[in-house]
């Protein structure tokens, strides 16, 4: 056991000589004495509260809030629940006209971007018509014991919709949620919706001078947004575990208004593309 | 490769008809090749052994064999089994784990494959084959492929490897019953993503792994435990696929299958294939200076053979132990058969570095019988069907029984004669077979060896499988250390443990970091600048880069040089350009070890042993030009690389210093006496852990504690001390503790020096036994290492100094006259 403890400590040397950790040492004190304080880590009642949210199954936080249609976002007004139904069928090509209450938006915050059963949907918005209200709802793991009712949420949401709507989901968020699915053993809820993923579209049609096709790029140019003390994507993951590492969950709360945002402008850009003239015509030449 | 597929091809299509030409049309038989070395060289011929024609044995189809089955075998000219596949299906069919171990083109095949399509058949039950190259992977689909057309059985059989197209992929997935694969797919594709082959998993009855005998080692370790993680994401998929091997022979091809697959085996050994006459032969090269004991070059006999076999139109290959050595037996071999360029090549190389599509048309040369000679390494061992060969001419004792064997196995017929030949070098161990040809020839397989819980091995298959699946509190993965191993993953913020799981939380991808064939850094590519081009020509492995592609020096691709313009050590790259030079390079480079912890020892009135773990720096310094024919030297030049840095284990030998300087007049002397010692002690421990010489590193160094020297031999022929810039140390005014290591040449140890710390008593007899039977008078390669005609006539040579330290080393002093 003692050879063990030395090769193991030896392994740790080298790991920490060659990691890329780019942790300032202000950072790694901050650890170290979060780590001590672990006894005494919030609940996830407390960070629920400090959310805005609350637990609704065991490890799992909901938040919920509506916005009134008509909404401005950025640039473009999302009208109504029937114009973005419109939209819908017109971008995915759909020969059945969709009901406005069976548009499900759909996007997650994981633990990175590789793919791979070890990849978590820590967090999942969903945004849909209610009436003339554009309702969304996030779930967060507070811990994996959240898991399942994360995706027996989501399976529920998405098994009653006909069309789902996301930013690249068809090749991430729902292989991801998927295989999440398959490893507690329950069924795809994923079959039966169609998928309009705006991802194509907007290369297809909106792409050119663009330097690249994430949402944030058409966000900006397309939607005219300003996102104001937005957390960056990639930072999502840190952001979850610091809170399950040592029960620090302040960036959460902006984790979650970043999710919020990505669905407003999932459902900005998909009334956008209603019009056939935009969506035929680059918008360089629109006017501001 | 059914049971009754000959491969006999046309040779002589196309042939023009010079006299010369109208020798080779007529194939002339084996037999009269070994007439021909007889009449002109018969003394070199030190061993020679016929292993006599074998009759097949045969087997009837088992009763419940699914009749398509049976079908499409009689369809495909095979109306009954040899024994030994009937063997094979009766320890399947009863679910125990089983390797086949039976020489190459016994029909191993059917041995797997005649389960495996039953079940598809019978009840939609699916196989993974894995295989250790694409190329195989592919040789095996398309052998499937023809057994399913012959009896319109309506299997799928896929590839799935780094060149399946994305959609492709998923119809492998889902409608795969058969899916072929190899190592680094399984461990990098296909298990982190096991969700996506939920449907394959669920249904999987059989996992078929061939050429086992090719993991071992490192890779070995590495594939173990890539089988641990696909046995734990059966089982949670709820099946526990049959496993089935198949093996060249190895001594412990049992033990080797059960360290593999996690568990114990039932073994086939006994082939029912037939075989044609084979003929053994050991070869030594004939003495150019007795006193010094050199003798012509094995190089030089290996090409001798081979010219006469391609004159007499038998198929030939030569296997060398380097990439080097084929590069330049390849160019010798050119040199005679391929000099008109407008012909087609007769003469081939082929070795890893060089590109697959390369590769694969060499291959389909060989087969086809446009090639008369390839010469290779070990990369042609493996099982590709490349026909049928007459002769295989071995340069150089490939380091263990077992791999000489394979690649004997390259040659053989069903009804005609076949010839191996070992030539030996003047290597220590090759000059003990040539004095010793019974052993070589009599010998059984060495045990082939792998460490499934070498620490480094394991924990990066830890960190893979806590990715693919969570860890529960009392799973077993490997040697116990599991629990540990996930506190110090979770310490690092890679796992998260909850309630008694242990999640993966990292955004990284751990299967990208870890390569399965070492324990570090990644292979280097070549890359061809000439004329402003950007063609990437070879590819090497990280060991080898420090020692082949410093700048300066010549590459050889196909026995074309390049020579090295610029080396991007951190990108992994090499700009070569071609070149006209006349001459090859040799690295120069010096190891030098620090002991940081010793697990034991044990000490006599004379010397001290013990063993433990070191820190090993190795320096690539400079390097010699050589020039081709002559081996003179023609130059040196720098090289400015990186050190490489590990930690291993090792064992090591000190002397006591009043017992050194009472047996030595001077400390220059006693290091020549432990240069030649660790060269015998190397060679032997090599032949006692039935390692691969570059399993072991060894050196003599200061075993001080500032290791402020390390020797080596210099270009006087003496013993020099230098730091590791290759500054010369001298040694007069600090206390002199030379120590011999020998080392784990693996970063984290492979487990060697541990049971050779048990075996010191041998290695230190053994190599007195090597170096006092030794012919030579003063000392030669062949046991202490080269020395120089000035050595002789003086009252110590290399020999009797060696022989005083090891006499030292193992416990006893001299008497004042050398007792030898």
């Amino acid at each position: 056991m003692r050879d063990l403890q030395v090769c193991l400590a030896r392994l740790r040397e080298k790991a920490q000589a060659r990691a890329a950790t780019d942790s300032s040492l202000a950072e790694r004190l901050g650890r170290l004495r979060l780590a001590s304080d672990r006894q005494g880590k919030p609940t996830a009642e407390a960070l629920a509260a400090s959310l805005g949210g609350t637990v609704v199954a065991p490890g799992l936080i909901e938040l919920a809030r509506s916005f009134p249609l008509p909404l401005r976002h950025g640039r473009v007004d999302i009208r109504s629940g029937k114009a973005l139904a419109r939209a819908a069928q017109a971008v995915g090509r759909l020969t059945v006209p969709v009901a406005p209450h069976s548009l499900l938006l759909l996007d997650t915050e994981t633990t990175g971007l590789a793919g791979g059963t070890g990849t978590v949907a820590f967090a999942v918005g969903l945004a849909w018509i209610d009436g003339s209200t554009l309702r969304v709802v996030q779930w967060l793991m507070a811990g994996f014991a959240g898991e399942r009712g994360l995706l027996d949420r989501v399976a529920t949401r998405v098994a009653g919709a006909r069309v789902l709507v996301s930013f690249n989901g068809k090749s991430f968020d729902v292989p991801l949620l998927k295989a999440r699915g398959r490893l507690i053993g329950r069924p795809s809820p994923f079959e039966s919706a169609a998928h309009v993923d705006l991802l194509h579209t907007t290369r297809r049609f909106l792409h050119a001078g663009w330097p690249d096709c994430r949402l944030r790029t058409a966000e900006a140019q397309a939607l005219r947004l300003e996102r104001v003390n937005d957390l960056p994507g990639s930072e999502a993951p840190m952001a979850w575990r610091r809170w399950l590492s040592h029960g620090d969950g302040d960036l959460l709360a902006r984790v979650l208004d970043h999710n919020r945002t990505d669905l407003l402008s999932l459902a900005a850009l998909l009334a956008l593309l209603e019009h056939p003239t935009q969506r035929e015509a680059p918008l360089l030449h629109a006017a501001a | 490769m059914g049971a009754f597929f000959d491969g006999s091809v046309d040779l002589f299509a196309d042939q023009p008809a010079s006299p010369r030409e109208r020798l080779r049309r007529t194939p002339r038989s084996a037999e009269a090749l070994v007439a021909a070395l007889k009449r002109r060289d018969g003394a070199r011929i030190v061993g020679e052994v016929v292993a006599p024609a074998r009759e097949a044995r045969y087997a009837d189809f088992p009763p419940d064999l699914d009749p398509r089955l049976r079908a499409a075998l009689v369809a495909r000219g095979v109306p009954q089994l040899y024994a030994h596949q009937r063997d094979a299906w009766s320890h399947v069919a009863s679910g125990h784990d089983t390797v086949i171990v039976t020489p190459t083109a016994s029909g191993k095949t059917l041995c797997y494959n005649l389960p495996a399509v039953d079940a598809a058949l019978k009840t939609g039950a699916k196989a993974l084959y894995v295989f250790p190259t694409k190329a195989l992977a592919q040789d095996q689909v398309s052998e499937l492929l023809e057994l399913n057309a012959a009896g319109r059985l309506g299997i799928r059989a896929y590839t799935f490897d780094g060149d399946t197209p994305g959609d492709a992929r998923r119809a492998v997935r889902t409608h795969g019953d058969i899916v072929v694969t190899n190592p680094d797919m399984l461990h990098q594709a296909i298990l982190p993503h096991h969700t996506k082959w939920a449907q394959f998993f669920e249904s999987l009855r059989f996992v078929v792994i061939d050429e086992l005998h090719t993991y071992r080692g490192v890779f070995g370790s590495h594939v173990a435990n890539l089988i641990r993680r696909l046995r734990r994401i059966c089982r949670f998929y709820e099946s526990d696929p049959v496993f089935i091997a198949c093996s060249a022979t190895i001594a412990n091809p049992a033990e080797l299958a059960g360290k593999l697959l996690g568990g114990p085996v039932r073994t086939v050994t006994e082939s029912g294939a037939p075989r044609g006459e084979r003929r053994l032969i050991v070869w030594n090269p004939p003495v150019l200076n007795a006193d010094l004991g050199i003798r012509a070059s094995a190089r030089s006999q290996a090409t001798r053979i081979a010219r006469l076999a391609i004159r007499m139109g038998l198929r030939t290959i030569v296997f060398a132990n380097s990439r080097l050595e084929v590069e330049v037996l390849t160019k010798y071999l050119k040199d005679v058969f391929d000099r008109d360029p407008r012909k087609p090549a007769r003469v081939a190389a082929y070795r890893g570095g060089y590109l697959p599509t390369d590769r694969r048309d060499k291959e389909a040369r060989l087969r086809a019988g446009r090639l008369d000679c390839v010469v290779s390494t070990s990369a042609l061992e493996l099982g590709m069907d490349i026909g049928a060969l007459d002769v295989c001419i071995l340069n150089g004792y490939p380091g263990s029984i077992a791999g000489a064997l394979q690649r004997f196995g390259r040659a053989g017929r069903r009804q005609r004669t076949a010839i191996g030949v070992l030539v030996c070098t003047s290597d220590p161990l090759d000059q003990y077979l040539a004095r010793h040809p019974d052993f070589f020839l009599g010998a059984s397989p060495e045990h082939a060896r792998l460490d499934p819980d070498q620490l480094l091995i394991l924990m990066d298959h830890i960190r893979c499988a806590a990715f693919e699946l969570p860890f529960s509190a009392g799973e077993v993965f490997g040697g116990g250390v599991l629990e540990e191993a996930l506190a110090y993953l979770a310490d690092q913020g890679i796992v998260h443990r909850e309630g008694s799981r242990w999640h993966w939380i990292a955004d990284s991808y751990p299967a990208n970091a870890v390569s399965l064939r070492s324990i570090a850094e990644g292979n280097f590519t070549v890359i061809d600048v000439t004329d402003g081009r950007k063609d990437v020509i070879a590819e090497t492995d990280y060991s080898s880069a420090a020692v082949t592609l410093y700048e300066g020096a010549i590459y050889m691709v196909q026995s074309a040089p390049w020579q090295v313009e610029r080396l991007d050590w951190v990108g992994r790259k090499a700009f070569v350009r071609a070149t006209s030079a006349d001459y090859y390079t040799d690295a120069i480079d010096y190891t030098k070890l620090k002991i940081l912890d010793e697990f034991a020892g044990e000490g006599s009135a004379t010397a001290r042993c013990a063993h433990g773990e070191v820190h090993v720096v190795r320096r690539v310094a400079g390097y010699k030009k050589i020039r081709y024919y002559t081996h003179e030297n023609v130059g040196y030049g720098r090289v400015s690389l990186p050190d490489q840095e590990m930690h291993t284990t090792a064992l090591w030998w000190e002397a006591d210093p009043r017992a050194l300087a009472r047996a030595f007049a001077t400390r220059c002397e006693a290091l020549d006496g432990f240069l030649g010692a660790a060269h015998a002690a190397h060679r032997i421990a090599v032949f006692l852990s039935l390692a691969e010489p570059r399993d072991i590193g060894r050196a003599v160094g200061d075993g001080g504690p500032e290791a402020a020297w390390v020797a080596t031999p210099g270009s006087g022929g003496r013993a020099e001390t230098r730091a590791l810039d290759g500054a010369p140390v001298e040694l007069e005014s600090r206390p002199f503790r030379p120590t011999l290591y020998l080392y784990d040449n693996y970063p984290g140890g492979i487990g060697i020096a541990a049971p050779l710390f048990g075996l010191r008593e041998q290695v230190i007899d053994r190599s007195i036994e090597l170096v006092t039977q030794c012919g030579c008078k003063h000392g030669c390669p062949a046991c202490v290492g080269p020395v120089l005609a000035a050595d002789e006539g003086e009252r110590w040579s290399p020999k009797q100094a060696a022989l005083r330290v090891l006499g030292l080393l193992g416990g006893s002093e001299p008497n004042a006259t050398p007792a030898h």
